[in-house]
């Protein structure tokens, strides 16, 4: 059930007017969570009875860690069993594929078959979700909740389900305290939140992956030294529209239903450095593996930093994929963090403002575009021959259509754009006359309908 | 709710149902065929198509009257006259396909090419047009079986159409058992999406999209197949021949790229998956198998028709339904093959 289809939509409405005849927090978490289940179900019902084990699992480790007198037992066991399923799912296959490759370059004939298995949807999302309960819970920042029913839908909440933002025990289970309904200011912003997103996903980020980026990256052979450097500055803003716009969505969905889920994102090419780009990048997420990895290794205070710097990133380039081409990803950005690091402790990384700070921007934006062909690419082969050829293809002519260009260009002016200006703008748009709004919207809707025929799935579903 | 975000939605809700239903009304006076006649059909008066066993057919005797097409149907839910006795002297042909044989675009039944044809063959045929739109030619072979069985037919001709064939090209089939719950989608009929789709198709369109031809191996060799057993079953009714009509488009290999990308827009809706010139090869494909069908057997002609009936907007109204005058093209080229038959005959 994909945020960007009718069925969602009749499915959020039918929601809301059930929510509508609530006068109940119990009852509304009840409808929630069979609500969650309901949508995580319909991409296969098979994934309900996991999310389900994955949250009794936890709900019963962390009750055990604040009353048994071995905690760091049954932290232990949440870890193992929450990341055991995470990588039997996710990485089983991947591990026995280099298993037998280890084992053909010792010469030794391997009969290892892969795994036919089938990766659940958003399971590195509510994986990491449910695991954030159980550290809260050791460290003694959060306390067991008595109900599994609250667990349960803290881990399962349908708007941030499948592709986050990753929401903390901390952050999201006081919400459920109490029945808060959504105020008309929640209303107006939950629904702009929604707009917004429609528009980054169907209309830019779907229109730059059919006319740039896909044809580049499955025929790069054939494509021009500007076209694939183009379709590279184009896969960062479609990751990104794409990602944010899941975000969004999710937020605005959650504000309808009266609760809050965190800013996922802050502007990230406009970073000035590449630590500076994570801090504004699927900010849950790296925000998750600095408190529960990089801090849990020592940081900067215990170990060596460097290394520390480095394991995190290489943690985050396995999150997204079970291949060589993420770990090099999480390698790459590792020691780019770890260099900036030496550099600003020896004083030759500095806070840099006008063109300076342009020109910093620029190097970031660089290297996080280059970087990304590993993201995008099939396998590491295949992101060695796109790079190779940028640089052999300049025979090639040039061309692009129209469409394409005039999703590049208003990606990038979008992306320049403060976000107070533009809840600025979307205020002013939310208080037209009716006769204006009413005809733009449908417009809007009729966009939607050309542009979203393909029915492309969110990038980070996958995850 | 907030007042104003409820007033929005009605009001967004309001201006799409009245776009629906002003597009509906238009196809209605258009074409006599939308929603309304549909809701209004009752036991007795169904809906413009009928669903048979394998095939469709037009409602039995029925007037569907619009402003710019009017269709009279027969009772054998054709867009023919009723078949008279059959009297010795007098011939009959059959000419079976889909969408562009039935006239997708022709104003009345009279403006058809089959019914064209019959006007130049100087009442020495009854021609039955044998064309339903959306019948690939599994149906039209099933149609021709069924529906056509005691016609009595001394001719034929299939001029299959293939959109309905190739359209199966870019349908992906779900691999394996699915065990995702059932999810709601638009419904069919709503003309405003459909109309937006079909006229966008260009801001979709990626001409460097360098996708890889589609196998055309099992669906040439079931094409065959049908064309075989269509020949043997006319065969067995004592059909002495047989016309394999080439198909044809509005867009042809010897036209600028950028003309052809123009022409193949509605193509390009039907089959997403092909680039222009894949189409035009996947045309030549299927008429290549209809030319060697017919060379294997005796009293089976293929018709090249493509130099009778050009290319182009004067000749087609979108990418393979006739326009005016290329019905009267087709039914000239048609004629004229008929004529150079019996030449040969005597």
């Amino acid at each position: 059930m994909s945020f960007t289809s009718l069925h969602f939509y009749v499915f959020l409405l039918a929601i809301l007017a059930l929510l509508s005849v609530t006068n109940s927090n119990r009852q509304k978490k009840i409808i929630l969570l069979l609500a969650s289940y309901w949508f995580y179900m319909s991409w296969d019902w098979r994934f309900g009875g996991l999310l389900l084990l994955m949250t009794v699992v936890n709900f019963y480790c962390g009750r055990q860690i604040r009353v048994s007198q071995q905690p760091k037992l049954w932290l232990t066991a949440s870890l193992v069993f929450s990341l055991g399923v995470l990588g039997l799912f996710k990485y089983f296959n991947f591990f026995l594929d280099n298993l037998a490759a280890v084992a053909g370059l010792m010469g030794m004939a391997s009969h290892i078959n892969l795994l036919q298995i089938l990766l659940p949807v958003g399971i590195s999302f509510y994986t990491f979700q449910a695991l954030s309960y159980t550290i809260d819970i050791y460290r003694r920042e959060l306390e067991p909740v008595d109900s599994l029913a609250d667990f349960a839908l803290f881990v399962s909440f349908f708007p941030q389900l499948v592709a986050g933002p990753i929401v903390r025990a901390s952050y999201f289970l006081p919400q459920l305290t109490q029945l808060t309904l959504a105020s008309a200011a929640d209303q107006r912003d939950g629904v702009l939140l929604i707009i917004r997103g429609l528009i980054k996903k169907v209309l830019l980020a779907d229109v730059l992956a059919l006319h740039l980026v896909d044809p580049a990256f499955a025929s790069y052979q054939q494509q021009s030294s500007w076209f694939l450097i183009l379709a590279l500055i184009g896969y960062s803003f479609q990751v990104y529209l794409d990602f944010s716009a899941y975000t969004d969505i999710a937020r605005g969905c959650a504000r309808l239903l009266g609760y809050q889920l965190p800013v996922n994102f802050n502007r990230p090419y406009l970073a000035d450095t590449i630590s500076n780009f994570w801090q504004r990048w699927h900010i849950s997420m790296s925000s998750f593996f600095r408190d529960y990895l990089y801090y849990g290794l020592g940081g900067s205070k215990k170990g060596n930093v460097y290394a520390n710097l480095i394991i995190t990133f290489v943690a985050i380039g396995v999150w997204h994929g079970a291949g060589w081409n993420f770990v090099l990803y999480g390698l790459c950005h590792g020691m780019l963090v770890a260099l900036e690091r030496w550099l600003r402790q020896k004083g030759w990384l500095v806070q840099q403002t006008g063109w300076r700070w342009a020109l910093a921007v620029g190097r970031t934006f660089t290297l996080v575009c280059l970087l990304r062909v590993m993201f995008r690419a099939e396998d590491l082969q295949e992101a060695g021959g796109y790079l190779l050829a940028i640089w052999q293809n300049t025979a090639i002519p040039f061309q692009l259509t129209a469409v394409g260009a005039a999703a590049l260009v208003i990606s990038v002016l979008l992306h320049g754009i403060t976000p107070r200006y533009l809840a600025h703008w979307q205020l002013r748009l939310y208080h037209w006359p009716i006769l204006l709004k009413a005809p733009a919207l449908v417009a809007l809707l009729y966009g939607l309908v050309v542009f979203g025929s393909a029915e492309a799935p969110f990038i980070y579903f996958q995850f | 709710m907030d007042s104003q975000l409820r007033n929005t939605l009605i009001a967004v809700l309001l201006l799409f149902v009245l776009a629906e239903v002003a597009l509906q009304w238009r196809a209605e006076v258009k074409f006599g065929n939308s929603i309304f006649s549909a809701a209004a059909a009752t036991d007795n008066s169904t809906s413009m198509f009928e669903s048979r066993d394998g095939f469709k057919v037009l409602s039995a005797n029925q007037h569907f009257a619009g402003s710019s097409i009017s269709v009279q149907s027969n009772s054998l839910g054709l867009r023919s006259p009723e078949l008279t006795e059959k009297t010795p002297g007098n011939s009959r042909l059959i000419v079976l396909g889909a969408s562009s044989t039935y006239g997708a675009y022709a104003k009345t039944n009279a403006e058809t090419f089959p019914a064209l044809l019959q006007q130049r063959l100087d009442g020495q045929f009854e021609v039955i047009n044998a064309g339903i739109p959306g019948n690939d030619l599994d149906s039209q072979y099933q149609l021709y079986r069924q529906q056509l069985s005691g016609v009595n037919e001394d001719m034929l001709i299939i001029y299959s159409g293939l959109s309905n064939d190739i359209g199966r090209l870019c349908r992906t089939k779900p691999s394996g058992k699915s065990y995702s719950l059932p999810q709601l989608s638009a419904p069919k009929w709503l003309l405003s999406v459909d109309l937006l789709l079909k006229n966008t198709t260009e801001l979709r369109y990626v001409p460097y999209k360098y996708q890889p031809m589609p196998d055309l191996g099992s669906l040439l060799a079931q094409y065959q197949t049908t064309l075989q057993a269509i020949i043997q079953l006319a065969k067995e009714r004592g059909v002495q021949h047989i016309l394999l009509a080439e198909n044809l488009t509005s867009f042809r290999p010897e036209q600028p790229l950028a003309l052809q990308q123009t022409l193949a827009s509605s193509a390009m809706y039907y089959t997403p998956c092909l680039d222009v010139q894949q189409f035009s090869e996947v045309f030549r494909q299927y008429n290549q198998t209809l030319a060697q069908v017919a060379a294997k057997q005796q009293g089976v002609h293929y018709l090249p028709l493509s130099h009778k009936v050009p290319g182009g907007k004067s000749y087609f109204t979108d990418s393979v339904h006739f326009s005016a005058k290329g019905e009267h093209a087709m039914a000239d080229a048609l004629a004229d093959a008929l004529h150079s038959l019996a030449e040969e005959a005597k």
